[in-house]
């Protein structure tokens, strides 16, 4: 780390200054500069192409975020971009739905293997919320299990980040297991015996500021058969790996099937758009539960998402991004073991994590982030990354090579 | 861990954090010095329900002693923690009972003018903020009051320990760039430590702040720290999950000594 205050380009400074007088915190929420590398990140965006995005200082990076998962075929992807525009001109916010509702739900039916409806929102707390909902509908119980550790957006039942405007009444029918420790489940399931609505996870455990987990050998297979056994509904929170492991959702690639699964970052390229779907079992208690909103009809990203959802097939976007994933996986280990450094890329190489072996406190992952951004190559410290459609095997070469400066830097600079 | 009382974590606070900034007092304030002069005495506080605290004077400096025992101490006894807290905070009228040293009137004398001074430095008027060595003083007894009271909170409130418990072991360091003010806190095997200085160990998160002025807002919770931290005059760097949570804490400080939530 650079002992000294770090100078924000000249745009950037003028804007957040301005933000911080209108706006609280300047930038709020995920957004923030205080999440990534505050003085060296790029605040505000000006325009993205493919992978690539500029900042309003001019600053060009290789985008390994993908706006934290939502673009997922690369920045202004011209056929997504068409099919949004060709609905806007005809109209997008309505009194009714559109076609475009009705198509996307069968898109989805069709595409989902155990789906026999679908639901839409906005975001992908709208529809784990949603979903959460329908499991207490359809149960008449309170209580929901959910992994320590994980992020399933920002709704009252599910604590996130710190105490600010929260009570504990909130939570208090919310209690967690450890992933990959089925004896936990199992003592929670005991221990609210007919009391609980629904068990929810991810397809993988993905903590923030941690390395990812993958499912150990039946752990999920077993939640759904305790949930079948219990009459506890399965959710799975797939908003962040949903259709990027699978074009069927992820639990088709780890070999499971839950009840209900909530979508939303590669739904539609960035488009604002959630769904959930689920068995024909819960489409009453679906149809009971009052969710809406005042966009959540709107037909243009229905539209943006059907051509997504069906580019992400043809093209068999989900190798792409698993063999561009492995690239950059591998030549990141390989450069930093140039260098006497070990990290670990753990996750699907479609969204990897990536860690200095062994760090604890992030000193050597801040100071490599910081010069890849400084150099063109936008990795965030403590999130996991995205790959997109239109990374290319020279993007994920120009980022190595970038990575291996960074890691030369970081192995003569900080010490383990 | 049983909730305990408003007035039970105030006591705690009082004990611990505020009379250990005596230590920082004595040793930054030269009026204090004075004060003080040649004297040689200890004092303990104790309350019915067994908190107890001590602080020793000698050779011009104060020692915090804590809960230790101090031979020969003045000893005043208060009947409840509300008791102690009325009195620290100077709102009540019973006076506490000195159990021992009932001939050691100058020293009391010596203490209550100590006490008094260290409530200004405590509670600084807006003009007195504006002079730069008396902030820079301020600032250097609040941070050691802060962390004291970290580690109390800590250690006995059960949303702070729950928070640390459920964090990884971590040491943060603080720094005011502008002033030589800077001081650690360690959370390690269950336990917290804090020390003036430079740490024992390397920090897992540094905490800078860039002057005296953006320290004095934050302490006083008058930053938003999102901000600031865009803007680089508040500068985390390393493990921020663990500042985050030093922040949650040290934000309650505030709320129990200045009477707010929880």
């Amino acid at each position: 780390m650079e002992d000294h205050r770090p100078q924000l380009p000249k745009k950037t400074q003028d804007l957040f200054e301005r933000a911080v007088q209108v706006i609280p915190g300047g930038i709020y929420g995920h957004n923030s500069p205080a999440n990534t590398i505050p003085g060296i990140a790029p605040y505000f965006a000006k325009r993205a192409e493919g992978c690539r995005y500029w900042d309003v200082d001019g600053r060009e990076y290789i985008d390994f975020l993908c706006s934290y998962g939502p673009i997922v075929l690369g920045h202004n992807n011209k056929e997504v971009n068409a099919a949004a525009d060709e609905q806007r001109n005809a109209g997008d916010c309505f009194n009714h739905p559109s076609e475009r509702f009705v198509e996307l739900a069968e898109y989805l039916v069709g595409a989902v293997d155990f789906a026999d409806w679908a639901i839409f929102g906005k975001n992908g707390s709208d529809m784990v919320n949603w979903a959460i909902k329908i499991a207490r509908e359809y149960t008449g119980r309170k209580k929901v299990l959910y992994i320590d550790g994980a992020y399933h957006g920002s709704g009252y039942w599910c604590p996130t980040r710190g105490p600010s405007g929260s009570i504990p009444e909130d939570n208090v029918h919310s209690h967690t297991f450890l992933w990959n420790d089925i004896h936990s489940v199992h003592k929670l399931v005991n221990q609210h015996k007919g009391q609980i609505a629904a068990i929810i996870t991810t397809p993988y455990h993905h903590p923030g500021g941690a390395d990812s987990v993958l499912p150990a050998e039946g752990f999920l297979q077993e939640i759904e058969n305790v949930c079948k056994n219990k009459g506890i509904v399965f959710i799975l929170d797939d908003i962040r790996a949903g259709f990027r492991l699978h074009h069927g959702g992820s639990h088709q690639a780890f070999n499971f099937t839950p009840d209900i699964s909530c979508f939303c970052k590669a739904i539609a390229n960035g488009y604002p758009l959630s769904a959930a779907v689920g068995r024909d079992e819960f489409k009453q208690a679906a149809s009971k539960v009052f969710m809406t909103g005042s966009y959540w009809f709107s037909a243009m990203p229905m539209a943006a998402a059907l051509t997504c959802l069906h580019i992400l097939k043809r093209d068999n976007v989900v190798e792409h991004l698993q063999a561009m994933g492995k690239r950059l996986t591998r030549g990141l280990e390989n450069a930093a073991a140039k260098y006497g450094l070990r990290v670990t890329c753990s996750g699907p190489s479609a969204l990897p994590y990536m860690s200095f072996a062994e760090e604890t406190n992030l000193m050597r992952m801040q100071a490599f982030c910081s010069y890849c951004m400084e150099n063109g190559v936008f990795f965030h410290p403590q999130h996991n990354w995205f790959i997109n459609a239109a990374h290319q095997e020279s993007d994920i070469d120009e980022a190595i090579n970038i990575a291996d400066n960074a890691f030369k830097k970081v192995a003569n600079k900080v010490p383990a | 861990m049983d909730t305990p009382s408003k007035d039970h974590i105030l006591c705690r606070l009082h004990l611990n954090a505020v009379l250990f900034a005596l230590e920082d007092l004595v040793a930054v304030v030269p009026e204090a010095k004075q004060i003080l002069s040649e004297e040689s005495f200890s004092i303990a506080f104790t309350t019915c329900s067994k908190l107890k605290s001590a602080v020793k004077f000698k050779d011009g400096k104060c020692e915090f002693i804590g809960a230790k025992d101090a031979p020969g101490a003045i000893k005043i006894l208060y009947l409840s923690e509300r008791h102690l807290n009325r009195t620290f905070t100077q709102k009540g009228f019973t006076l506490p009972l000195l159990t021992s040293g009932f001939f050691k009137l100058k020293q009391l004398i010596v203490f209550k003018r100590l006490s008094t001074l260290l409530n200004k430095y405590l509670q600084p008027d807006a003009n007195s903020l504006e002079e730069t060595t008396f902030r820079s003083k301020h600032l250097k007894i609040l941070l050691g009051l802060m962390l004291a009271a970290i580690k109390e909170l800590s250690e006995n409130e059960p949303f702070s320990r729950d928070l640390l418990e459920s964090t990884p072991d971590g040491l943060a360091f603080f720094t005011i760039r502008d002033d030589d003010i800077s001081g650690w806190i360690q959370w390690r095997e269950g336990k917290v430590n804090y020390g003036k200085g430079d740490p024992p160990y390397p920090p897992d998160v540094r905490i800078v702040f860039e002057d005296s002025a953006i320290a004095l807002a934050a302490f006083h919770n008058k930053i938003i720290n999102m901000a600031e931290i865009g803007l680089g005059r508040l500068r985390i760097e390393g493990d921020t999950a663990f500042a985050e949570k030093l922040g949650w804490i040290s934000e309650r400080i505030s709320f129990y000594l200045e009477n707010g939530r929880p």
